[in-house]
């Protein structure tokens, strides 16, 4: 197994470094200790529901944005830049200081151990589905039936952090989760019999 | 104006099932003001929906059966929501509120609690149930005001802490181009703390 080497826009990190010189001697001292340095990128990629429900299953995914794996005096974080579209140009997103950053690096490390991965080479992209709540490394091959995912904490649906689950085990998880969306979620849907696009409550969510 | 910022001392829980960010978002808040009130996020649910069952509750016994894990608000025009149970609520405006109210808010100690819509790219179907977009709260707790740059730091009960542009956070929040924010949540110490 190989993990392709994937080079950002010059756009994206030309953001990534305006953040970076905005603490400059802060971040200067931590890219010394940080082993993955700025080096590290990797696409972020949204899906439909629809998508989800439909037979193309994860091929018609979005890519978003790109997250440049850093570490600053705060610790681990992942600076997303997102893309540019027919608006706008590539800007800055946000600094992600939450579990995926860390959780990256732990399982780095082990990727090269699985014996499953050694048939394919991979590129590795991160796959968010917010309204699922759903946060997974996305190991990506040729073709999409021989991907694989392995979600990052927190989740919910029965996921298990730094498992690796088969495109087609992770699609049916997360159609299943879809179910749980909606089922659990009465007063945030309507019928398909009628009525407003969003008659219900506006104060709820979760 | 000269550069400001305030930080709050503020730690958001990890909400603990698929539907309560605003279990997670009050208890959070109400551990900010007390935090030796003990509120648990069970305790919030219960409290919530089923009074006469605290403080053991349904939730807080068996939480992987809980019947309270289901959506539910912070507050609202009928005075429901955990901002509510846990006597903190202190009003709401409709949309985001000018970056200026949030840095006075910030400014007197008091986080504020967002209530976002994403709207899906088309709608999904599912037997005869049709879901155009959900909803999901956070709390502000910091702001960077720096000449042209307004950057804040949400707290998220599902993804964690990040620092944006107040921009990005009100419209376009974790690239969601169907972002926006519903009602902005105040908050306030209990009156009669725990």
């Amino acid at each position: 197994m190989a993990i392709k080497e994937i080079v950002p826009p010059a756009e994206s990190t030309e953001k990534f470094n305006d953040w970076l010189n905005r603490g400059k001697q802060e971040n200067e001292r931590s890219l010394q200790e940080d082993p993955y340095g700025r080096s590290l990128a990797i696409k972020v990629f949204h899906i439909s529901l629809s998508e989800i429900m439909s037979e193309n299953g994860f091929e018609n995914a979005n890519p978003v944005s790109w997250r440049h794996i850093h570490t600053d005096s705060k610790g681990p974080c992942a600076i997303e830049i997102q893309l540019a579209d027919e608006e706008k140009d590539h800007q800055f997103q946000e600094v992600d200081r939450g579990n995926m950053a860390e959780e990256y690096k732990t399982l780095l490390g082990a990727w090269d151990k699985i014996e499953e991965l050694e048939k394919e080479d991979y590129e590795i992209a991160y796959l968010r589905i917010f309204a699922l709540k759903i946060g997974a490394l996305w190991l990506r091959a040729d073709e999409r039936k021989n991907d694989y995912f392995i979600p990052l904490p927190p989740h919910f649906h029965g996921l298990v952090s730094g498992k690796m689950y088969r495109a087609e085990q992770f699609l049916e998880i997360t159609r299943q989760a879809v179910h749980t969306l909606m089922s659990g979620g009465d007063t945030n849907t309507r019928d398909i019999f009628g009525g407003d696009a969003y008659t219900n409550d506006p104060f709820i969510g979760g | 104006m000269a550069n400001k910022q305030k930080k709050l001392d503020f730690v958001i829980q990890q909400q603990q099932q698929f539907f309560w960010c605003w279990d997670a978002v009050g208890t959070s808040c109400a551990l900010y003001y007390a935090p030796l009130s003990g509120w648990t996020q069970c305790q919030v649910a219960s409290t919530t929906f089923a009074p006469s069952e605290v403080p053991t509750g349904k939730c807080c016994g068996d939480p992987n059966n809980c019947v309270f894990n289901k959506i539910w608000s912070l507050d609202n025009p009928r005075k429901q929501g955990s901002l509510r149970t846990t006597n903190i609520a202190n009003g709401y405006e409709e949309g985001a509120i000018p970056f200026e109210k949030l840095m006075s808010e910030l400014d007197q100690g008091r986080p504020v609690a967002y209530l976002l819509t994403i709207r899906l790219d088309s709608p999904v179907t599912v037997g005869i149930k049709v879901l155009d977009s959900f909803r999901h709260f956070v709390v502000v707790t910091e702001y960077v005001h720096n000449g042209e740059d307004q950057m804040v730091t949400v707290q998220d009960p599902h993804y964690g802490t990040s620092e944006m542009s107040y921009v990005v956070f009100t419209e376009n929040y974790k690239a969601e181009a169907g972002g926006s924010v519903n009602y902005s949540f105040f908050t306030s110490p209990s009156i009669n703390p725990l």
